[in-house]
């Protein structure tokens, strides 16, 4: 492929490639050929682990922006499908209503996957509730038991609810829980149906679950809907303020592993005695690879390997933050009507990534800034601090327990600021 | 980087990228629109086909760009921009953002997002995620700065409007005060006027064919029956020789449309914006007053028929729309003449500032290009009350302002703060023949916005009507014609879309109860939309329904002294503070002292006498105490004023957890409180049940008082003694 396209041609796909909505999502079946596997190794081992012995876990993973967390588990998804097990990879985003999710859409939209997915194991019982259930709800007695009509019928369903508030709340009011037609009853039906298959139900994007809804769903002790449902169940949350009370009910009880978060990539190794921090050439590996996955197939000597290592330091080991900095070295190579990205480039992208930040800083954000850049450590829980973790102002890594540290772009703002005003 | 810099890396991005999300940052908001045309002209001089879809609302997220952009599928990239009324409205349009992200893969093209710094960083603090989807925030200059560009990149060619063909002019005429009577010496007289101002339209139809008739007032003499025989006779004769439809005839009514001899035991004027409001909101109490003008409605309603306004629709009602070959006009026929009765009218007339309002409202929803007012008397005839508002209000949405009474021309032209408008005060068109009489034609040109008016007066003689070189003598050029130009408008639409509404309602309720406190404060507090017509009207209608005297009592009550005083400490003010979890062991006893303390505190600096604080007051001051104090939404129960509900609720409002119910401290007991705590706390999920007894406590107190107790029910209770 490389020697076909001129360097333009070449430019564009590298911008195409390294765009933060880019998704490099070829299939249902796995996050795409560009995908590091190693990215999250231990973590992901551990994930793995906790669904191979049991087969009604429930799992948490939460994470700062871009860290990685929908990659991981599209590529987990294509795993556990290649070992035969069923799973329903549940896009919350796309599916659903916005800022406003019940527990009720969510059913649907993982009910909806099953049947798309193992129909043919589901069943007819099964297939029949759900065809009721639907037939009063969207009121069309002419839905038939029919795996792709129904599939259809759940996605319309869907749509329709997404956009239409009152709507969505007559369909929310209609459901009486426990009853037969419930849409949760539905979900344990089918999943009870598939237990041989093993099934996941992979929530992707639970943050627009209110925090209530996320108690009511996943923690009440007295009903726990979805804690008691049959299945293995991975939940992901981006972690922010505003999804904060959210992850707080379900890290609560979610707390596998280790840790419900995924950290970034680890760029540095921190030893807990010294408190030094040491580059982590693991890390850094990974790093090298996860762009190397996207540049090789445009032309593996396009990106100078100078500016490559500089772009890493830069990205902190955030990868949508790295995919971000390539972006706009490409940019700025063509600006200047280079063939090649060269350290310049990054270098300038990561000013440019400096000035950001700058028009975002606050007086407030010094002394905290500073402190992790010298002791590595940001233990108050202030608002300051979930911003500059939420902002990716500071990264969060681990080795054991957690511990932080600054991106290159906020290094150098900090370095301005204290020369500036020392 | 320097601009030219920047706009290098913009346009390299552009190049390149197939789909990806910029931002470009203005420096202020106020700025946004006027950064924007030259923006977009240095960027499609690249060249680049950029596609400006326009304005965003709260409610317009990546689901909808991406429909949006299906409109302009050829283009190579395009630009959105918005531009928030208000903080929460930026905060709905954040999370708007985040809840939508994945839509942003199925974007066509790049899209240009143009925002404000504030917004920027509204959106990289309070969505997060979102900001990371953003491939680059660009910060540009201001305008001043741009053009400068422009200019030296040699773009600025192509702002020079491509030249449009002249624009067909819509044609009224407009007379007043025509003082018609049946009485047989005036018969004479006024036929004379009148006939041959019908045989001028005649002759100059060919030559001007009118499209509109505006009468401001004074048909008749004393607003009786027989005389709308002679109007009615004579408008349908004008009608005729012009050829206009009676839709496109707009009347009101003049001081003597009214008939006196009604309205003599009728209330003389208003005395207060209250007593406005009422006589202008309710139909009910206009209706004696209307009754003044029976006569002249029924006599109208024959000629142009029901359903139209003739200046006796006030709001929405008082407003017209007319299409006039493409062009939307909006007529807005207004009475002045309601408290009309002899002579010492002035000073004592009200149009009634909700109707100008409402109907500047209905002006912007319909999207006219041009607003026309036809009132019957100057403004400074309206009691002083309303006088300076209603000019202002004017001054902001309309372009024409017709009126009489004084039987003398007038013309001007107002430019102020606001907009303005050109005045026309047409002279009588019957006064008697030895007086001057008199009239306007005009053409107005809404794309140009101009109005040219051509004078014409009546003298004797065989062709009584000539055009009147006197009323501008300097435009000798022009004909004796003058031309004016009409302030531009910047009218806002009083209703949003349906998604924007949307939005704003889930932010408004999403807010805090201290934002939401504020917001409803101000919207209350103010006479002009603060927080775009859709906030506003939300508000409104919430504190519409939840507390109907609201409206009136609470802005002027100790409550809201000590609302504000609470709500203006630190703690109430700064929503970043963390507030007490009362979900946590031990929160929520902790958030009932610290709240008590507030409320004792405030109390005390206001000079309040807490044994005699009115029940409601207390009640809004505690509850502003808990949202200082509490992180979960406070709700301020119906209880406020009829006993339904409990006083104040704690947590979201269907699964309310705490409840809390005011007491005083009475002989009886606090038992029966107890038993409606109990009867209260059935239904539901409810957690904590709290009696309030505000003025147990001695006053100067500082530190409240906790007790537990135990209900009849036999529920564990706290009282809280302040």
């Amino acid at each position: 492929m490389g020697a076909m396209l001129d360097t333009r041609d070449k430019f564009r796909e590298l911008t195409r490639v390294f765009d933060p909505i880019y998704q490099p999502r070829q299939s249902e079946d796995g996050p795409g050929d560009s995908y590091v596997p190693e990215t999250h190794e231990g973590y992901r081992k551990q994930l793995e682990a906790a669904l191979d012995l049991n087969d009604n876990a429930k799992l948490l993973v939460a994470g700062q922006p871009g860290c990685g967390k929908t990659t991981l588990l599209l590529s987990m998804a294509a795993a556990l499908r290649r070992d035969g097990r069923v799973v329903a990879f549940v896009d919350l985003e796309a599916q659903t209503a916005v800022q406003d999710l019940e527990p009720v859409e969510m059913y649907l939209a993982a009910l909806a996957e099953l049947v798309e997915q193992a129909h043919e194991w589901l069943s007819p019982a099964t297939l029949d509730s759900c065809r009721s259930c639907l037939a009063k709800l969207m009121r069309d007695e002419e839905i038939t038991a029919e795996p792709a009509s129904l599939v259809t019928a759940l996605r319309r369903l869907l749509s329709m609810v997404r956009s239409d508030r009152p709507l969505r709340d007559e369909m929310r009011l209609s459901m009486k829980p426990g009853a037969d037609d419930d849409p949760f009853v539905l979900l344990c039906r089918a999943l009870q149906d598939l237990e041989a298959r093993r099934p996941v139900v992979i929530l992707d994007g639970l943050d627009k679950l209110p925090p209530e809804g996320a108690r009511r769903t996943f923690l009440d002790d007295k009903k726990k809907p979805m804690a008691e449902a049959p299945g293995a169940a991975i939940l992901t949350i981006p972690l922010s303020v505003v999804y904060e009370p959210t992850f707080n009910v379900l890290s609560g009880r979610y707390n596998n592993a280790d840790s419900a978060v995924l950290p970034a990539v680890r760029m540095w190794d921190l030893d807990p005695e010294t408190h030094r921090r040491t580059r982590s050439d693991q890390g850094i590996n990974i790093l090298r690879r996860i762009v190397a996955a996207r540049v090789d197939p445009v032309d593996s000597k396009i990106v100078m390997p100078e500016a490559v290592e500089r772009a890493i330091v830069g990205s902190g080991g955030n990868i949508r933050e790295l995919a971000r900095l390539m972006q706009a070295s490409v940019i700025k190579a063509h600006v200047r009507r280079g063939s090649f990205i060269e350290l310049q480039d990054i270098e300038a992208a990561i000013a440019d990534q400096r000035e950001s930040f700058r028009r975002a800083y606050d007086p407030s954000f010094r002394p905290l800034l500073q402190r992790v850049r010298q002791e590595h450590r940001l233990d108050d829980s202030s608002d300051i601090a979930k911003q500059l973790l939420y902002g990716l102002w500071v990264i969060e890594y681990r080795n054991g327990s957690a511990w932080y540290s600054l991106p290159e772009p906020v290094e150098q703002l900090l370095a301005h600021l204290e020369r500036a005003s020392p | 980087m320097s601009l030219e810099a920047d706009l290098d890396d913009l346009r390299a991005r552009l190049e390149l990228a197939e789909r990806t999300l910029v931002l470009l940052v203005v420096p202020s908001d106020a700025e946004l629109d006027e950064v924007k045309r030259p923006l977009l002209e240095i960027l499609r001089a690249i060249p680049l086909e950029l596609a400006d879809l326009g304005a965003c609302t709260s409610g317009t997220g990546p689901a909808r760009w991406a429909e949006l952009t299906g409109t302009r599928p050829d283009a190579a990239a395009h630009v959105l921009s918005f531009v928030p009324t208000t903080e929460i409205e930026a905060r709905a349009f954040a999370s708007l953002l985040n809840a939508e992200r994945s839509f942003l893969s199925k974007l066509p093209r790049p899209m240009l997002l143009l925002v404000s710094r504030k917004t920027e960083l509204v959106v990289r603090r309070h969505a997060h995620d979102s900001f990371t989807w953003i491939s680059h925030a660009y910060a540009l200059p201001g305008a001043r700065e741009l053009r400068a560009l422009a200019g030296r990149l040699g773009v600025h060619t192509q702002w020079v409007a491509p030249v449009p063909p002249p624009e067909a002019p819509i044609r009224f005429l407009h007379v007043s005060d025509l003082h018609l009577r049946p009485a047989r010496v005036a018969r004479y007289e006024q036929d004379r006027v009148l006939d041959g101002l019908v045989r001028l339209l005649e002759r100059d139809r060919a030559e001007f064919p009118l499209d509109l008739v505006f009468v401001t007032g004074d048909l008749a003499w004393s607003g009786a029956a027989a005389e709308y025989e002679l109007v009615i006779a004579f408008l349908r004769r004008l009608l005729e020789v012009t050829g206009v439809p009676p839709e496109r005839l707009f009347v009101v009514p003049g001081n003597h449309d009214v008939d006196r001899s009604v309205g003599r035991w009728l209330l003389r004027t208003l005395e207060t914006d209250g007593e406005s409001l009422e006589f202008f909101v309710e139909p009910h109490a206009r209706a004696f007053h209307r009754r003044k003008l029976e006569a002249y409605e029924t006599g109208l309603r024959t000629l142009v028929g029901d359903g139209r306004s003739l200046g006796l629709g006030v709001g929405a009602e008082a407003v017209e729309v007319v299409e006039v070959r493409g062009t939307r006009l909006a007529v807005a026929s207004f009475n002045s003449s309601w408290f009309s009765q002899g002579d010492g009218d002035q000073g004592k007339l009200w149009v009634g500032e909700p109707n100008v309002k409402e109907a500047l409202d209905r002006i912007a929803d319909a999207g006219a290009e041009l607003a026309i007012s036809l009132l019957h008397h100057p403004f400074d005839y309206l009691h002083e009350n309303e006088r300076r508002v209603v000019e202002s209000w004017f001054e902001r949405g309309f372009d024409l302002v017709l009126r009489g009474h004084l039987h003398e021309n007038k013309t001007r032209s107002i430019a102020s703060q606001r907009g303005g408008y050109v005045e026309v005060a047409a002279p009588a068109c019957y006064q008697g023949s030895h007086w001057p009489n008199g009239c306007f034609m005009g053409e107005i040109r809404a794309l140009a916005r101009t109005v040219r008016l051509r004078p014409f007066a009546f003298v004797a003689g065989p062709d009584p009507w000539v055009l009147d070189p006197k009323v501008f003598p300097d435009d000798a050029a022009e004909g004796y014609c003058r031309t004016f130009s009409v302030p531009p408008k910047r009218r806002r639409k009083s209703g949003q879309s349906e998604a924007s509404r949307v939005a704003t309602q889930h932010a408004f309720e999403n807010a805090s109860p201290h934002q939401q406190m504020v917001v409803k404060r101000r919207v209350l507090d103010d006479q002009g939309p603060m927080y775009g017509a859709g906030v506003d009207r939300e508000v409104v209608n919430r504190i519409a329904e939840e507390l109907p005297e609201l409206r009136i009592s609470i802005l002027k009550d100790s409550g809201v002294a000590l609302v504000s005083a609470i709500e203006g400490t630190e703690r109430g003010l700064d929503p970043a503070l963390e507030r007490i979890d009362v979900a946590r062991a031990g929160g929520f006893e902790l958030a009932l002292r610290q709240a008590g303390r507030l409320f004792l505190e405030h109390t005390a600096k206001l000079g309040l006498e807490r044994a005699r604080l009115p029940e409601r007051d207390a009640n809004v001051g505690l509850a502003a105490s808990l949202g200082a104090v509490v992180d979960a939404p406070i709700a301020v129960g119906e209880g406020l004023l009829r006993h339904h509900g409990p006083d104040i609720t704690i947590g979201e409002h269907e699964l309310a957890r705490d409840l809390i119910e005011l007491a005083r401290p009475s002989k009886a007991g606090l038992r029966p409180k107890l038993e409606q705590l109990d009867r209260y706390g059935k239904v539901g999920d409810v957690r904590h049940v709290v009696l309030a007894v505000v003025g147990s406590l001695p006053e100067g107190a500082t530190e409240p008082e906790l007790e537990r107790v135990t209900t009849p029910a036999g529920r564990d209770a706290w009282v809280l003694h302040l």
